[in-house]
């Protein structure tokens, strides 16, 4: 044993979408004020929901897609300007 | 080894409300077993006593070396079957430890039907038959049983994994140094007779144990003549005429003793050597699993929470941790025995089915016991990935999957859907053990899927006379689908029908690995041969 790590939720500070799929929910409008870890849009793919959260505190700038719209794989989902 | 660190918060409200939800499904679970447990019931029970008969889990525990576990497999099997009558399929298999040596247990329960074979009889009984050939366990059988179940002889009879492969197993096992050895303790009628007729050593109780080709009732139909059944084929026949059985026991409990006293002097072969280490609890409460997979099966979860919560010590060397990261492979213990495990952690691409292989090719090469931990909906699809060759990459994990010959084990945590069920080691891969939790669900695509397919093409066919469906007739296509997917996804519908070794609560996954490498390790492990991978 020579130390420990932690398991890793997701990654940091990503608003790439991680798979090709559906926009099933957007939770957010331009202009929002966000908190880390906040839920912006929910992605459904292969039988799986992929959750896209604020990775810092911020403002939504844009939301480039709606709900129903395809979205592949490394597209922007929302762009968030720091705070 | 490095210790993984959990981020789960147990005050979390999402995870008590996971937590919740699954303590009911093991206690559902906990229910349906309790029922199975009591074979025929109470009325059929108290009939068996009077003949002075134990029941058939009586002398299973008293074959046992005291205070050691019994493995059970598939307790639920041919549940919701047959009008629900035949609990457990009406015969109890499974491994325990006699004089510290493991053996395969078969076991009648004549309070069900007589004991008579259902389809799912047979099955179960030829599933502890092969998992005693793959694992090289000396193979006891409890005979207590009418044979095949007659209304049903269509489906018991005639086929290759039907009544006769009992025997055949038999046979060939003898050939391979497996024991076979049986202990007649009631009824033991027709085909039935030949369980006895092929062990290499047999006993037989004075007064209830019969063997005979045919019964007293067949005897007066096909020749006239009238004989009791213990005149027919019972202990003094056997033991001083015939020679079909080699030691008279005049009650169960002195068979049992002479059972005992056989395998005692079986002079078995050394078992597999692995580097083991001192086991070691996990760090962190493998209850915890219960808060950590989602109630909704669509939310994702890190499966390495699971991992931290099954392995020795919370260790994980965990292997391409930042490559196909949708599959989690690494190197831990279990009880002490070091293992290899598969886990997933979202839809396979073609890096993780890479990445899997290369971990298999690592753990076949160093006799590296496997686990997979499925969590599958399938192979990512769209025309990115074809193009890309996700199926040529998909088949050179099953290929690596298929001909891996160290002793693999499967556990089916939550999702099993479509080829990933089979690329991450499915029943038909020929894992040692299959086991399932209650958030299990298995089927060739997700219900939605499904009802969608057959929704588009039926939306085409009709598109081609220029007919459009309305929302009421879409939904009479799709109802009926979504409902059969959700039934036939069920554990308890895999588990009736034998597609796994039994449905189990996930705090017992550790003892359950551990007693299952167990096993495996009393069969050497080959060099590892693989197939030709596509490249």
């Amino acid at each position: 044993m020579t130390g420990a790590r932690k398991s890793k939720k997701k990654e940091e500070g990503d608003l790439s979408s991680p798979i090709s799929g559906k926009v099933v929910s957007v939770k957010v409008k331009n202009g929002d004020n966000v908190k880390k870890d906040d839920i912006l849009m929910v992605i459904e793919a292969m039988k799986m929901e992929y959750l896209i959260r604020a990775p810092f505190n911020g403002k939504v700038k844009k939301v480039n897609f709606k709900e129903k719209d395809q979205i592949e794989i490394g597209q922007i989902t929302v762009d968030l300007m720091k705070k | 080894m490095d210790i993984i660190e959990s981020s789960i918060d147990t005050s979390d409200k999402e995870f008590k409300d996971n937590y919740k939800h699954y303590e009911l499904l093991v206690k559902d679970l906990k229910d349906h077993i309790l029922v199975a447990q009591k074979g025929g019931g109470e009325e059929k029970i108290k009939i068996h006593k009077k003949r002075n008969k134990m029941l058939a889990r009586e002398r299973i525990e008293a074959l046992l070396d005291p205070d050691t576990p019994f493995m059970e497999f598939n307790t639920l099997a041919a549940y919701g079957l047959y009008d629900n009558k035949a609990p457990s399929a009406g015969i109890i298999t499974g491994i325990g430890l006699v004089h510290g040596r493991e053996i395969v247990i078969v076991a009648n329960d004549a309070t069900v039907t007589g004991g008579t074979y259902y389809p799912m009889t047979v099955k179960k009984h030829l599933r502890a038959q092969e998992i005693a050939m793959e694992n090289n366990l000396p193979c006891t059988y409890l005979v207590d049983s009418g044979g095949a179940f007659l209304p049903m002889q269509d489906e018991v009879f005639p086929d290759r994994e039907h009544f006769g492969r009992i025997f055949y197993n038999q046979a060939v096992m003898s050939s391979m140094n497996i024991p076979q050895i049986s202990a007649v303790m009631g009824s033991c009628t027709a085909g039935g007779a030949y369980v006895p007729a092929m062990s290499d050593e047999t006993i037989i109780v004075k007064g209830t144990g019969t063997i005979f080709l045919g019964g007293p009732p067949l005897v007066k139909a096909a020749t006239g003549e009238e004989v009791s059944a213990e005149d027919l084929g019972g202990a003094d026949v056997h033991c001083k005429e015939s020679g079909v059985s080699d030691h008279y026991a005049h009650d169960d409990k002195e068979a049992i003793h002479m059972l005992r006293n056989i395998v005692e002097n079986l002079n078995r072969p050394e078992k597999t050597h692995l580097e083991i280490k001192k086991p070691e609890d996990p760090a962190y409460d493998p209850k915890e699993i219960y808060g950590i997979i989602p109630k909704d099966m669509r939310k994702p979860f890190d499966v390495r929470e699971i991992i931290v919560r099954i392995v020795d010590g919370s260790k994980f060397h965990e292997f391409k941790a930042l490559y196909g990261k949708t599959i989690v492979c690494g190197f831990a213990h279990i009880m002490g025995y070091p293992v290899g495990i598969l886990a997933n952690n979202g839809v396979l691409f073609s890096e993780s089915a890479l990445k899997g292989t290369h971990f298999i090719e690592m753990c076949c090469q160093r006799k590296i016991p496997l686990i997979f931990l499925q969590n599958i909906t399938g192979f990512m699809v769209g025309r990115k990935y074809e193009a890309g060759g996700i199926a040529k990459d998909g088949a050179k994990m099953v290929n690596a999957v298929a001909t891996a010959n160290v002793p693999k084990f499967t556990i089916i945590i939550a999702g099993s859907f479509g080829a990933g069920n089979y690329g991450m080691c499915g029943r038909a891969y020929g894992p040692r053990q299959l086991w399932v939790w209650p958030t299990a669900r298995i089927s060739v695509m997700g219900g939605e899927q499904a009802a969608n397919v057959l929704l588009t093409v039926k939306r085409d066919q009709l598109w081609r006379k220029g007919k459009e469906l309305s929302k009421d007739e879409e939904k009479a296509i799709t109802a009926p689908i979504l409902k059969k997917y959700e039934e036939e996804g069920s554990p308890y519908y895999s588990t009736a029908r034998i597609w796994d070794d039994g449905i189990i609560d996930p705090i017992d996954t550790r003892m359950v690995l551990g007693l299952g490498i167990s096993a495996s390790l009393n069969a050497t492990i080959p060099d590892w041969k693989p197939g030709v991978f596509r490249m």
